[in-house]
């Protein structure tokens, strides 16, 4: 192995000079060759970086695909209801004001009927005044 | 998208934001909360997806952005980070014990690095991602990751030797 030609490699490698290629050629070296003590430290380091990228995950991963919490469904079910009860509400609504209107008519009748007993009573005083009238006319007249 | 569509689309992304994730949060089971919620982000995002050129860099820029949140917020509640042991599968038994050390180590010195430079040496020195990729998922220009990345290679190579010279290693 021309080590020489190695530590130049090295040194590119420590400047981020390197290419992909290079790096890798680094590493299948320090991976099999003997290797001189000086260099013993880059020998660890390389083979560290490879160790460390046949590490894998294993978990299962689950995606949680139809489990958004607001949905579509709920919606309308919500809607739904919601309708349901402003026509429960409106009708109770309506309800109480036909009773009202209907107390209102009863309450208007009976205010009619008084109202018109009244003026016949009117009528009563019409003949009293025109019986005034006469006696006054009798009673006061100048002689 | 259907959703046969959609895990063949993004699935393929999962070990690669899962281990950034976990570059950042430090914690497996974090990580592996995070990587459960932004799958059901991108989900719910199916739609943009389907209309994007990459969709990996997009899944790795929301990783990192929501990663980057998720330690704001914890810095903000004052939470303790939970540190898990590494566990490195698929390889051999009588490397095992000697690389789990080492492996040990340079994930300590990852981990004190800045955000920044973590995501980038993440990116390149772990994902062999190309300069291209790197910029579009941070959106930085080259200068700036190349710099941020030399800078994060120096760090880790100065930290190493200091041990080194304790004899830890």
């Amino acid at each position: 192995m021309d080590w020489d030609k190695i530590e130049k490699l090295l040194e590119k490698y420590e400047n981020a000079a390197t290419t992909l290629a290079e790096e890798q050629l680094l590493k299948s070296v320090f991976e099999k060759e003997k290797i001189p003590i000086h260099l013993q430290s880059y020998k660890m380091l390389f083979n560290a970086y490879t160790a460390f990228k046949v590490e894998s995950f294993k978990k299962e991963i689950k995606l949680k695909i139809d489990k958004p919490l607001f949905n579509w469904k709920y919606l309308s079910i919500a809607a739904s209801i919601l309708i349901l009860f402003s026509i429960g509400i409106g009708y109770q609504q309506y309800e109480k004001r036909q009773k009202a209107k209907a107390a209102f008519l009863e309450t208007k009748k009976a205010l009619d009927m008084l109202s018109h007993h009244m003026n016949k009573g009117n009528l009563a005083f019409v003949q009293l005044k025109e019986y005034q009238y006469t006696t006054d006319k009798i009673f006061n007249s100048p002689k | 998208m259907t959703q046969k569509e959609f895990l063949q689309n993004v699935l393929p992304v999962k070990d690669k934001v899962f281990r950034l994730a976990k570059r950042l949060l430090i914690s497996t089971d974090e990580a592996e909360d995070a990587i459960q919620e932004l799958f059901v982000k991108l989900w719910n995002k199916k739609e943009e997806i389907s209309g994007l050129r990459s969709v990996e860099a997009y899944a790795m820029t929301l990783t990192k952005n929501y990663c980057l949140d998720r330690l704001k917020s914890k810095q903000a509640g004052n939470l303790k980070l939970v540190h898990s042991n590494y566990v490195s599968n698929e390889i051999s038994l009588d490397k095992k014990i000697e690389l789990e050390n080492s492996v040990q180590i340079v994930k300590k010195l990852m981990d004190q690095l800045p955000e920044q430079q973590r995501i980038i040496i993440q990116l390149r020195d772990v994902e062999e991602y190309d300069y291209d990729e790197i910029c579009e998922i941070l959106d930085m220009n080259q200068t700036a990751v190349r710099v941020a990345l030399s800078r994060a290679r120096k760090t880790i190579r100065k930290q190493l030797l200091k041990m080194y010279a304790y004899g830890l290693g």
